[in-house]
């Protein structure tokens, strides 16, 4: 199932997309419930009443989760190549230890980072001058817990999306938590929407960014250094997760910083994040 | 609404402006050949959806979603009134716009133009894109090359025999494969409902959209006109630049905006 969080008249709602891309059926949900996105339908039985479709043409997409309710978790150099571009890019405040991590590197975004798609990347040039773009594959999960096996993660997954974890770049470099450089605002598109566990195939699933039309990153989810089920072993360790928690499991190569000289992300920019069986997720950029 | 779709093109020139729709497995660069004799327009160039540099929206493809995209996509660019340079599938694009919103079409010239596809090719069409889906483009882009352009083209003009081979090669495989789809899918248009002049150029060897279909659809629109390009086949813009180029320019001069 294709879930999706929307506006129409002003009004959010949650909704199923047919096959085809076209239309939306919203559920019958009460407005608060709609409100919290389409995490509202995590560990229910059945789905709730639909009704009838909506022409996709006629409404706003949000982000899947517009407000997480806690943190993202994210990835830092989950694919060699990337390990690699980063490591030698000036800006890894974590390459003095290895190119490519000996255990997944864990830091997270604040919740108000997340933007749907179509929303503007808002760039500031007093606070950064290099901003990146981050294609990544997000993992929603569905059941908690603590001390999840690599075996058993799969069953705690409830659906995928799509997240670019946009970056300042300069501000990854001169502190050496990512916190702030991950979390400015409008730094998080979400979406189109999340697709549910039972649809995905990750091991034939590509990762791909273009900016303006240009192909910049195009790589397979089977490339990353930790796997889902990895990840998941590794925050749950002590980390409770909770239904609904978001993991960004890593960007490929091919980011701005990447480039000699590098290409940082300018006003007018479009970003466009492709993900197999997903869909795209598209964001222009615009200059305070 | 957020969800503008946005195809990625070439702008370029001022006077009034010309929107140039190109066909399966071709791009913005179909064209390419025919830009400097219209330098004095606006030439407006997308990357059609799924082709190119353009990928796919949320919808799968049909000819009619193509449609609304490329509308959308002209009203957000501020293109409010224009001429349409159509090739092949686009011609059907092309035809399409100017029956649902004539209000946009200022005349049209249709290279390679389309009625609809043969019974026999729609089902030709979904084996091609179950086909590239498997193996990707490169086979593909060898059938076509051989069997759409005129002999005397891959004899006197191998570099534009090579444009379409490459031209087919980079297409991804999953847009190419949805516009397949689409083409095989799609109807007509109701040419009684065009007024916008039309002029329609056809290679004497188009395999693809011969002659006769270029004739059916001149006693069809009202007022159209109709130019047959001898040893030409499907790929006109390629295979006859200059040919193309001065009848679109002269046609053009005609019907001003």
């Amino acid at each position: 199932m294709k879930l999706a969080t929307f506006e129409i008249q002003s009004e959010r709602r949650v909704g199923l997309v047919d096959p085809d891309g076209t239309t939306v059926r919203p559920f019958d949900l009460t407005l608060a419930e709609s409100a919290q996105g389409v995490t509202v339908l995590i560990g229910r039985s059945e789905m709730p009443r639909q009704m009838e479709p909506i022409p996709l043409s006629q409404i706003k997409l949000c982000a899947p989760i517009p407000l997480p309710s806690r943190n993202i978790f994210c990835v830092g150099k989950n694919y060699h190549a990337h390990a690699k571009e980063f490591a030698s890019s000036g800006f890894d405040s974590s390459a003095a230890s290895s190119v490519v991590p000996k255990d997944p590197i864990i830091f997270s975004k604040v919740p108000e980072t997340v933007v749907g798609p179509g929303a503007e990347v808002r760039i500031d040039p007093d606070v950064s001058t290099s901003i990146d773009y981050e294609a990544e594959l997000g993992v929603i999960i569905g059941k908690g817990g603590r001390g999840i096996s690599a075996k058993d993660a799969m069953d705690h997954v409830w659906g995928y999306t799509i997240i670019n974890d946009v970056t300042a770049r300069d501000l990854q470099g001169k502190y050496s938590q990512w916190l702030i450089g991950k979390s400015q605002d409008t730094f998080c598109p979400m979406g189109p929407w999340v697709v549910t566990a039972d649809e995905v195939d990750l091991g034939s699933m590509r990762v791909r960014c273009a900016i303006n039309g240009e192909m910049r990153q195009d790589a397979s989810v089977r490339d990353l250094i930790f796997d889902v089920p990895t990840l998941i072993e590794t925050i749950s360790a002590g980390v409770s997760l909770k239904a609904g928690d978001i993991i960004a499991t890593g960007t490929p190569e091919g980011v701005g910083i990447g480039f000699k000289p590098p290409r940082y992300l300018v006003d007018g920019d479009l970003m466009r994040v492709e993900i197999d069986q997903i869909g795209y997720l598209e964001n222009p950029v615009r200059a305070l | 609404m957020n969800n503008r779709f946005t195809l990625v093109s070439d702008d370029t020139g001022d006077g009034d402006p010309v929107v140039m729709i190109h066909g399966l497995g071709g791009s913005s660069n179909t064209f390419e050949a025919l830009m400097p004799e219209l330098a004095a327009y606006r030439c407006v160039r997308p990357d059609m959806p799924g082709a190119a540099r353009t990928g796919l929206p949320h919808a799968r493809l049909t000819l009619d979603v193509i449609v609304d995209l490329v509308a959308d996509w002209m009203q957000a660019t501020g293109l409010e009134r224009c001429h349409l340079l159509g090739h092949s599938m686009g011609t059907l694009v092309c035809q399409k716009l100017a029956e649902t919103r004539p209000e946009l079409v200022t005349s049209m010239v249709l290279f390679g133009a389309l009625t609809e596809p043969p019974d026999a090719a729609r089902k030709g069409l979904l084996d091609r894109a179950a086909g590239v889906r498997k193996n990707g483009m490169d086979g593909v882009a060898d059938q076509i090359s051989k069997a759409t352009l005129a002999p005397e083209t891959h004899r006197e003009n191998p570099v534009g025999a090579a444009f379409v081979r490459e031209s087919l090669m980079r297409q991804p495989p999953e847009g190419y494969a949805q516009n397949c789809e689409a083409l095989s899918g799609a109807k007509a248009a109701h040419w009684r409902k065009i007024k916008a002049p039309v002029l329609l150029v056809t290679g004497e060897h188009d395999p693809v959209a011969p002659v006769s279909m270029a004739r059916l659809l001149n006693e069809n629109i009202e007022g159209s006109e109709i130019r047959i390009i001898p040893g030409c086949g499907h790929w006109t813009p390629i295979e006859r630049p200059r040919d193309c180029a001065n009848a679109a320019r002269e046609f053009l001069q005609r019907h001003r905006i």
